[in-house]
């Protein structure tokens, strides 16, 4: 139930946190907020030979640049939930990061963790999905870009390498008139999700759908988007109909596993009543309703 | 490896592995076992601390992660024979039993309260997610930070508390709801 013994490096700077990971013999392992990385630790499941422990780098803060909001790696669940000013902004972040883990975990847990870590069911994949936009990560020969449709690879594998290190996230601000939605199934409150969807739907003069799009979390080897939401949704009046359209939707076309807790149906069910859920509060918000 | 830090208001100083987490220095080497080691992976929250404030479970965080830092526990509220208040209410509305979960349930109710993220039954309730009680002792807790949060009296009666009989193993004066068995 302790870490087994690693060799442990805190850099002041990027530079010095990429050519630690990049000098090491063995497996490194970032330490950010350590949420997972601890416990697992703990538990036995990862045994790192080293760790870079990137809490000193300044890859906190938020900022608004052209468009988007550009997030700092190490911006804590907390902030996403609690900041006023991230909650205006990014509000599909801020709801999605209340379900993560309880208080003590969002105090420490970090953006650039969660999506580094890439556990399929965690909800910070899925809302920065349905944003959009780039991660950028560092590595010897500097900076690169990468599109967030591209970023996942599958279980716990990201386009982050070896050697690498997430260093900020700029998410894409959907236009005006769009409301978010956020809805989660899960066996017991903070656990794990068994699905959870995320929804922007913005919305037209008429309060039809003029754009809509949504994300799973917990139903594949990585968070993914929904496509076909768009063209299910675009033009359509919100009608008890249409949800029942995309729940059937998506309930057909995800492909979840059987686990230890949750059948494949049951995860395939609780992903379309999500996604419809999610869908449905959208755009009442984006209609300037209640959700 | 050397980590400086305060602890209670007293600068610390611990020579432990780099390895070790945070709960581990401050009951093996610090030798202050009054956060708790329950189940050492981030879920029960016994373990749960201050440092700089911020509430965190003491399972979840390096040793050298607190360099520099101020680090409260459970054991540093009291002044001298003198409960905190939270920890006074727990007592007077029998949010104790067993007591291994109490130090996590404080120390993340005392943060609750000074965010304002415990107005509300509901509020503190969703604060508490993560500290495991299991005696069962939820509603007395929740009680107890709900009148530390109002600033009640502790002695103060209350008309939804149950009228039992005390054993009187908690607190100079029987109060209501102390000395609940399983």
């Amino acid at each position: 139930m302790h870490p087994r013994p690693f060799d442990y490096a805190r850099p002041e700077t990027v530079a010095d946190a990429i050519e630690a990971l990049g000098a090491a013999p063995g497996e490194a392992s970032v330490l950010a907020g350590g949420q997972s990385l601890i416990p697992m630790m703990s538990l036995g499941l990862a045994a790192p030979d080293l760790v870079v422990d990137i809490g000193r780098l300044e890859l906190a803060g938020s900022e608004r640049r052209n468009g988007t909001v550009v997030l700092g790696a190490l911006t804590r669940h907390r902030e996403l939930e609690r900041s006023d000013e991230l909650r205006d902004r990014l509000p599909l972040a801020a709801d999605a990061a209340r379900h993560i883990g309880n208080p003590r975990v969002r105090n420490r847990g970090t953006l650039g963790g969660s999506l580094s870590h890439a556990d399929p069911a965690a909800e910070l994949g899925a809302v920065a999905l349905t944003y959009g936009g780039e991660v950028v990560i560092a590595g010897a020969s500097g900076e690169r870009s990468v599109p967030i449709a591209d970023f996942f690879h599958g279980f716990f594998a990201t386009a982050v390498g070896a050697g690498e290190l997430l260093v900020r996230v700029d998410l894409e601000l959907p236009p005006p008139g769009t409301g978010h939605g956020f809805s989660e199934i899960a066996n017991r409150a903070d656990d794990f999700a068994t699905a959870a969807a995320t929804a922007l739907v913005t919305v037209g003069g008429d309060g039809s759908c003029a754009d809509a799009r949504l994300a799973l979390a917990g139903v594949a080897d990585r968070p993914i988007r929904f496509e076909q939401a768009g063209d299910l949704c675009r033009g359509e009046a919100l009608s008890d109909g249409l949800l029942a359209r995309v729940r059937r939707a998506v309930a057909d076309a995800v492909e979840p596993e059987t686990d230890a807790f949750t059948s494949a149906g049951y995860r395939a069910q609780a992903a379309g009543i999500c996604a419809a859920r999610a869908l449905e509060s959208a755009w009442r918000r984006g209609r300037g309703e209640a959700p | 490896m050397i980590v400086e830090f305060t602890l209670n208001g007293s600068p610390q100083r611990c020579d432990v592995p780099a390895h070790w987490t945070l709960l581990r220095m401050l009951r093996d080497s610090a030798l202050r076992t009054d956060a708790k080691h329950g189940c050492g992976e981030g879920v029960c929250g016994a373990c749960a601390v201050l440092v700089d404030g911020i509430a965190m479970n003491s399972c979840s965080v390096l040793a050298p992660q607190v360099e520099g830092a101020s680090v409260e526990t459970v054991g540093g509220l009291a002044r001298g024979e003198e409960l905190h208040p939270l920890q006074a209410e727990m007592v007077a509305r029998g949010g104790v039993q067993c007591g291994f979960c109490t130090p996590g349930m404080v120390i993340s109710a005392i943060e609750a309260v000074r965010i304002g993220a415990a107005g509300s039954e509901a509020e503190i309730r969703h604060s508490l997610a993560g500290n495991l009680c299991r005696c069962t002792g939820y509603g007395k807790i929740v009680s107890a930070v709900g009148a530390y949060r109002d600033g009640e009296s502790p002695e103060a009666p209350r008309a939804d508390a149950p009228e039992r009989e005390s054993e009187g193993a908690i607190g100079a004066e029987p109060s209501p709801g102390v000395g609940m068995g399983p």
